[in-house]
């Protein structure tokens, strides 16, 4: 090899090896950046556990596995710098006895044809591959923020289910001491304190299992927190939210990072599609210069090695190649299916879920309020007796109890819809409005 | 006053007996049957009979008199059937059916022997009839729907006619659909007055329709459906503390005409202070030797008693019907019997959820009228439940079916005189002296 080629492959080399470098450390403040702007959530601010966002924030600094895949992030990024670089040559050196004419040396340096060749290709595969990641880092951190909304949601609806199970248990324990007064006094059968005694029974039970999904739910955020949660620490009711953007499905289309991953898939599936025509004949080739001394004395020259498609012409990969390419596309409308299918599930589900909810503040409310007033009216007026009014308070915590189930509802989804709109996954946000509107259907909790 | 030759002969006789041999005819009305009470020739042609002249007027307390006008020595009447803004107390109002602008319907006055028409006009949404309870008269005018005739349809006006041939103490009601339209108070008095009276008339004569409704608090038009539980007990569509006092001098001959349409009850009337003298049923005078004295006449729905006395004995007298549960007002009857319980255990249990809640009823119902009274617990608008009256010495715990009889010397007019002193004397708190003295223990 001469000086002057020898000039030339170095100064390829380092060419290609000078691409554009990715900063590891600092990729995941930008993936918190990016899925900030998206859910309009700041995920770096404090939090704290009044509100699901301020949950979402707190739960950003606390949980160690949200940390572990951003870190990910970091390790796609140093992956691209890696992959943005041409393969290094191969020397090689053999060295044998040459007897009297001293030792004979073989030395060869070769380097990859297709790996100096396809070094911005491989660059630009890495780069597919780091943004991938970065897409589905932002992704995770969007299906997250709506976990850790989800989770808490459901939690402050379980505790407040609980707090409206204590009262009814509590109005109970009074229909109970009523009738052991009652027992007591010989005004009834003793069938009637026994009837009381069920009827606690049963209501203990209610409020035991109202305990025990508000246990359940604490621990769920909990998990997603990655920090101890006491249910005192949360609002004793969930908080007015606002009505979602109104957004329509080619905005959330747009939106879903799945969906821009798809396209990139399908996309890099067709590249690869087309190289492979080359890298299917080309599927082994070197060249590079080779030095032999023999005899002292150094003979020069070069070397070219190939792989010779005789009995493979690539044509496999290459209908690998297309399919692939084929499957991505299908793939992508799946997913373009399956976004819309969550957001009208998602949509439907608020609609109908905030209906009820303002069914239940407008109509039941009132009037389980306006039932107890009355029967408390009669009750002066000894048209009604005290279990009258104790089964009109039972009525009305009732009715506290719709309420609850139908703005979780709503909550659930307005969640689900806020996590497409920002581009989260489809399968988190449609599951959870589908669980929540067969939970809602089969009476909540 | 025209009077027959016959009229001579019956008078003086007991009428029962004499009304039997009457062979005479009215016209427009066939050959009177066996009145039984008659004090004239039943076939006989008599002028109208006019008050102050053949009668002393019947008053109905809190009621009226059905005004009339003579035409053609006819007395005619006109009923008007209609809705009713009725006040029962009060405090308690509802919309009912009546008469002539009142519930009940006016009293119809008339002596024996009158002719009279009555003109109903229905301006009732519903059908209606009117039927002459007691009244001895053609077939063709009892008043029954269906039987007797096709029903008045609102909008129509019918007309009844027949002659009295017995004097009285009856009803009038309507008789169709008389489920409803008796429950929402198609009814009122009639009293037809002896043509030729048996010893001295009454310085008061007061009739009385007693009648029962179910209202629940709170509602506004009485239920017609209720078979059982009535909660609103009246003496001529009042009830106490709504109903006026009957008032008479010391000394006055005192008759209490009592009328019974009450859907499914009974009424023991009875009087304080008085031993009394049933002497009429709406069949007709009670011959003297069946007379006995009494204190309380029972009243059986769809009938009429007549008791008379002497008011001799100054006071403020309770009369009321002796079932107890009629003499409350509104009350609920299906709460649990809380007599006797600890009501402050209750009070904490519940009053921790409701904190206005405050136990009733453990012992009894006797202050709950006086509660209501001092307004710290509210009641549904439009209800009088439990309520009675503040009285002179202490508040009056019942309601309903309760009036008071106030007798006063040289009581003049119908004003209500005010509350009786008790110049004798009235119960109080005993002495410690007092219980010494007569060994009594209060331990």
């Amino acid at each position: 090899m001469n000086r002057n080629s020898l000039s030339a492959l170095v100064l390829v080399a380092s060419a290609l090896a000078g691409c554009a470098t990715v900063e590891p450390a600092s990729v995941a403040p930008a993936v918190i950046a990016q899925a900030s702007e998206r859910s309009v959530l700041d995920l770096s601010a404090s939090g704290s556990l009044e509100t699901p966002q301020a949950a979402v924030a707190l739960a950003m600094a606390h949980n160690r596995d949200i940390a572990g895949d951003l870190l990910e992030t970091g390790i796609a990024a140093a992956e691209l710098n890696s992959q943005s670089r041409p393969l290094n040559p191969v020397l090689e050196i053999v060295s044998l006895p040459g007897g009297d004419h001293g030792r004979v040396y073989d030395v060869d340096l070769r380097a990859s044809v297709m790996g100096v060749i396809a070094t911005p290709w491989r660059a630009r595969q890495a780069r597919a591959v780091y943004e991938a990641e970065r897409s589905d880092a932002v992704l995770r951190l969007i299906d997250f923020s709506a976990d850790v909304q989800r989770a808490w949601v459901s939690v402050v609806a379980a505790k407040q289910r609980q707090d409206l199970y204590a009262r009814i248990l509590q109005s109970a324990e009074a229909a109970l001491v009523v009738a052991e007064e009652l027992d007591t006094a010989g005004n009834r059968a003793p069938i009637a304190l026994v009837r009381e005694q069920n009827m606690l029974v049963n209501i203990q039970l209610e409020e035991g299992a109202a305990r025990l999904a508000a246990e359940q739910a604490r621990a769920e955020l909990e998990q997603v927190l990655g920090m101890p949660v006491a249910l005192e620490d949360l609002p004793d009711q969930l908080p007015a939210q606002a009505m979602p953007a109104a957004v329509s499905t080619e905005n959330i289309l747009e939106a879903s990072l799945l969906l821009a991953r798809s396209r990139a898939e399908v996309e890099a599936a067709a590249r690869a599609a087309g190289l492979e025509n080359w890298a299917s004949l080309l599927d082994h080739a070197e060249i590079g210069l080779a030095a032999e001394r023999e005899d002292r004395e150094w003979a020069r020259g070069w070397m070219a090695e190939l792989s010779l498609p005789v009995f493979d012409q690539g044509q496999h990969r290459r209908a690998a190649a297309r399919l692939r390419a084929e499957q991505a596309l299908e793939r992508h409308a799946a997913l373009v299916t399956r976004i819309e299918l969550a957001w009208s599930t998602a949509s439907n589900v608020h609609n109908l879920a905030s209906e009820q909810a303002s069914r239940v503040e407008q109509d039941l409310l009132p009037a389980s309020e306006a039932m107890l007033d009355q029967t408390l009216l009669h009750y002066n007026a000894m048209q009604v007796g005290v279990f009258d009014l104790l089964a009109a308070f039972q009525t009305r915590t009732r009715a506290g109890l719709s309420w609850v189930d139908a703005r979780e509802a709503a909550d659930l989804a307005r969640i689900s819809l806020d996590q497409l709109a920002a581009g989260g996954s489809p399968a988190a946000a449609g599951d959870a409005a589908i669980s929540m509107a067969s939970q809602s259907e089969a009476g909540g909790h | 006053m025209p009077i027959s030759r016959r009229d001579a002969l019956l008078v003086g006789s007991a009428g029962l007996a004499a009304a039997g041999l009457s062979g005479g005819r009215a016209s427009a009305q066939p050959a009177p049957r066996a009145a039984h009470s008659v004090t004239v020739d039943p076939a006989g042609d008599y002028a109208p009979g006019r008050p102050g002249q053949e009668y002393r007027p019947v008053v109905t307390p809190d009621g009226a008199t059905l005004p009339w006008r003579i035409v053609d020595g006819v007395k005619v009447f006109h009923l008007i059937a209609e809705e009713v803004e009725h006040e029962f107390a009060p405090g308690l109002r509802a919309t009912t059916w009546g008469y002539n602008g009142r519930t009940h319907g006016p009293t119809i006055e008339a002596v024996e022997g009158d002719r009279v028409r009555i003109y109903v006009t229905n301006r009732l949404p519903a059908s209606t009839t009117v039927h002459w309870h007691g009244v001895i008269l053609p077939s063709g005018m009892d008043g029954v729907g269906g039987l007797n005739q096709r029903a008045i349809h609102p909008g129509e006006t019918f007309i009844y006619e027949w002659t009295f041939r017995q004097h009285g103490t009856f009803m009038y009601h309507s008789h169709h659909d008389e489920m409803t339209q008796m429950a929402m108070g198609l009814m009122g008095m009639m009293v037809v007055h002896p043509r030729r009276p048996e010893g001295p008339l009454p310085d008061r004569d007061y009739a009385i329709m007693l009648s029962e409704w179910s209202l629940p608090a709170g509602a506004s038009r009485p239920d017609p459906n209720a078979m059982a539980d009535f909660n609103i007990l009246t003496m001529n569509a009042k009830c106490y503390p709504g109903t006026s006092p009957l008032v008479a001098a010391q000394g006055e001959r005192v008759r209490l005409r009592f009328g019974n349409l009450s859907a499914m009850d009974h009424h023991p009337i009875h009087l304080h202070g008085y031993a009394f003298t049933i002497t009429e049923t709406d069949g007709g005078v009670i011959p003297e030797t069946a007379r006995h004295p009494d204190t309380t006449v029972l009243v059986a729905t769809g009938s009429t008693r007549t008791v008379e006395f002497v008011a001799d004995n100054p006071g403020d007298w309770a009369m009321h019907c002796h079932m107890t549960h009629h003499v409350m007002n509104q009350m609920g009857h299906d709460l649990p019997n809380m007599t006797g319980v600890d009501a402050r255990r209750i009070d904490r249990a519940v009053g921790g959820l409701l904190p206005s809640y405050m136990t009733m009823g453990h012992d009894g119902m006797g202050e709950m009228g006086a509660h209501l009274e001092m307004g710290h617990m509210p009641i549904p608008e439009n209800a009088l439940p439990m309520i009675g009256a503040r009285g002179p010495r202490d508040y009056i715990t019942m309601g309903g079916m309760f009036t008071i009889l106030k007798v006063r010397p040289g009581l003049t007019g119908d004003a209500d005189p005010g509350w009786y002193s008790n110049p004798e004397g009235e119960a109080r708190l005993a002495s410690a002296s007092e219980l010494t003295r007569d060994g009594i223990s209060e331990g």
